[in-house]
């Protein structure tokens, strides 16, 4: 890959080309843009020095995506409004070459495409438009007029006294990523590739950032509002701090540009992580450099959560924050999350969660304090929608001309408190949070599969009793009952129980508009023990205005517990009232007749504690509807 | 999942006191009396059942 080596036609110095296509390079020795044509090299002018950086890639940086192996040459540095980038000219192994974004450690790898469609004009396209070219579908997600601040290195076309230059960013919902280039006028340039993490690059000769590094030198100056140090722990990423003295509001970039903040504010919001504390956290050495206090309101309740920077030099920025004790792990995403209806409702699919539409607001940033990515500012306001699928939430916020993504994954605050080492217990979660996790989910899914097994196990053993059960009928016979009778008791011919078991009695008369009582006794001829039980038929019928009428029964069934095999006999006393009807009544006996009761019961009894916790999860879901969008109305007489 | 392994218990158990119940006759009111005599086969009013349940149905319309 090593190119061709000259001299700088203004200092002699040797120029050596890393990659044999460049066309523009710059001196190292003078800082003179270099242009080759053929073999005679010429100086077309002279950069300035770049401005400070806290890019960990520099040029030589080594890397490889997808097995493909790329060496950075050169670099473009862009500024605008919000911040600034890097365009890293890379060359890959087989000698192409592409483009590594470097946006405040959100990095993006593409290369030039040639579109098989009209590229819109800066003027036509608008944060949200979608399009599709090559196959990809994008969407516009942010308009940039970016200035160009420098290049250095190798660069596959001469560029070096640029202008402002419009740059349409977009976005896919697969972390395709594409940039529209309208740095040449007349031919707008499409450059589509993804959105990669850090170490999905497997970076190699990498800056690092020592306390004896130059870069060290951005790291602090002194307020011009209070004259108090301030740090800037992220270097040249950050682009607004607030004064943790003063809490004024610094342009990291024109510190002479101050706002104040409501002082007062100081006095009453805390942060309880403190500004400057390292800890390890998703696998990451982090400092905690910025803390903001932003809040809703909705029907006049002001609703105010914290949120914390965290950075890593190398694995950029991520965010915690705290609603009542209620604790997330933010992060940006890179795919574009899919519009999708779930459950009734919008929502977003993103991976492979789909997200439920949870609230719609206007944040407002009260209170800022430590450094910031992003130019805050106290008092700004920004749309935001939340959706949520427990434990992540899928938050977008955003303007006109830029809307952003995070993913928020509910966090346990002990883990907080053990990786930032602080001291005492989180304060205890108020409430239910939009994504927190539903603690009675699982245990309501492991309740119901162990009833579905149990409930299994009882039906089995039922229909197993009622396929086995002997129902032998033992005996049988009809009697007549004629009141005022002297002595109405009788004892029944023996009979025989061929095994143990329970044994059902049943009487069925034909009874109508009267009663019959009995004493019955299954004696034991064998032992001589007698079981005593008794039971009331009544039965009752009749017309009255038009319509008949009925009351009571005819029949009556008697259970006796288990009882051993052995001759027995009945000794049966009915009773009747004076001066009845004659009677004529059944009596049937019948040896071990399974009765389902008791299985009854116990799937009733089993079902109880399921239907417990599956209440409980389904009123923490209602309590957490409460706090949404979606919440139920309540009635007037429940707010007076 | 320590309160499921519970309630799996809970669950195995009162199954085996279904069973149970069912086999041996549950809420049966039986009364035991023993050594009935003999004689009663003849004379069976001389026999008084010691059963006493509830009270019987002496209503209607």
């Amino acid at each position: 890959m090593r190119g061709p080596a000259g001299r700088c036609p203004n200092c002699s110095a040797p120029v050596r080309y890393r990659w044999s296509s460049a066309v523009q390079t710059t001196c190292e020795s003078c800082r003179s843009v270099i242009v080759r044509h053929d073999v005679d090299i010429e100086t077309i002018g002279e950069v300035a020095d770049l401005p400070p950086d806290a890019s960990p890639i520099q040029l030589g940086t080594q890397g490889s995506l997808d097995g493909q192996g790329f060496t950075v040459v050169g670099r473009i540095v862009y500024a605008y409004e919000q911040g600034g980038w890097n365009e890293w000219h890379i060359v890959y192994d087989n000698g192409t070459s592409g483009w590594l974004s470097d946006a405040q450690l959100e990095f993006a790898v593409s290369s030039l495409v040639e579109s098989e469609r009209r590229l819109p004009s800066a003027d036509e396209a608008k944060v949200g438009d979608s399009f599709t070219w090559n196959d990809r579908h994008l969407q516009v997600t942010t308009i940039t007029v970016a200035h160009y601040k420098g290049v250095e290195g190798e660069l596959p076309f001469e560029y070096w006294g640029k202008d402002d230059v419009p740059f349409v960013d977009l976005r896919g919902h697969d972390a395709t990523f594409g940039t529209i280039d309208y740095s040449e006028r007349r031919t707008p340039l499409l450059f589509i590739g993804r959105m990669v993490a850090f170490e999905e690059l497997n970076l190699r000769n990498l800056r690092t950032f020592e306390a004896t590094d130059a870069s060290k030198a951005l790291a602090g100056f002194n307020c011009a509002n209070c004259g108090a140090a301030v740090e800037l722990r992220a270097l040249s990423h950050t682009l607004s701090v607030a004064c943790t003295s003063c809490a004024a509001v610094i342009d990291a970039r024109d510190r002479n540009v101050v706002a104040l903040q409501d002082a007062s504010a100081r006095e009453w919001i805390r942060p309880v992580i403190p500004l400057g504390t390292r800890g390890t956290w998703a696998g990451q050495p982090h400092d905690v450099i910025g803390f903001q206090q932003r809040s809703v309101t909705v029907d006049g309740t002001r609703y105010a959560w914290d949120e914390y920077v965290l950075f890593n030099p190398y694995h950029g920025f991520r965010y915690l924050t705290c609603y009542n004790g209620h604790w997330n792990d933010v992060t940006t995403v890179r795919e574009l999350p899919e519009t999708a209806s779930v459950g009734g409702r919008s929502g977003h699919t993103h991976g492979d969660r789909r997200y439920t539409h949870f609230q719609r607001a206007t944040a407002r940033t009260d209170y800022v304090l430590g450094e910031f990515p992003w130019r805050v500012q106290a008092g700004e306001s920004v749309e935001t929608d939340d959706f949520i699928d427990p434990p992540y939430m899928l938050s977008g916020e955003g303007t006109a001309k830029e809307r952003t993504w995070s993913r928020g994954l509910y966090t346990d605050p002990k883990q907080i408190w053990q990786a930032f080492g602080l001291e005492g217990a989180p304060p205890a979660a108020q409430g239910i949070f939009a994504n927190q996790p539903n603690p009675y989910i699982e245990k309501s899914r492991q309740l119901w599969r162990a009833f579905r097994w149990l409930a299994l196990l009882v039906v089995l053993l039922l229909m197993w009793r009622l396929v086995t059960a002997a129902r032998e009928q033992v005996y049988q016979e009809r009697f007549t009952y004629v009141s005022g009778q002297p002595e109405s008791a009788f004892v029944t011919p023996t009979f025989t129980l061929a095994g143990p078991g329970t044994v059902d009695v049943k009487i069925e008369s034909g009874i109508n508009n009267s009663w019959l009582g009995y004493d019955v006794a299954l004696v034991n001829l064998d032992t001589a023990e007698a079981h005593n039980v008794g039971t009331e038929i009544g039965f009752y019928s009749g017309v009255e205005d038009g319509s008949r009428w009925t009351e009571g029964s005819t029949s009556s069934l008697m259970t006796l517990p288990r009882l051993p095999a052995g001759q027995y006999y009945l000794r049966v006393e009915p009773e009747g009232p004076p001066n009845g009807p004659k009677v004529s009544y059944r009596i049937t006996v019948r040896r071990d007749v399974p009765d389902p009761t008791p299985y009854v019961i116990v799937l009733v009894l089993l079902l109880i504690r399921p239907l417990w916790v599956w209440f409980r999860k389904f009123s923490f879901e209602h309590a957490r509807a409460q706090e949404s969008d979606y919440a139920t109305s309540v009635s007037s007489d429940d707010d007076e | 999942m320590r309160r499921a392994v519970i309630y799996l218990v809970f669950g195995l158990l009162t199954t085996g006191w279904a069973v149970n119940a069912d086999r041996s006759g549950w809420m049966t009111g039986a009364q035991v009396v023993r050594n009935v005599p003999r004689s009663i086969r003849n004379n069976p009013g001389a026999y008084r059942s010691l059963y006493n349940g509830g009270p019987r149905y002496f209503g209607g319309k």
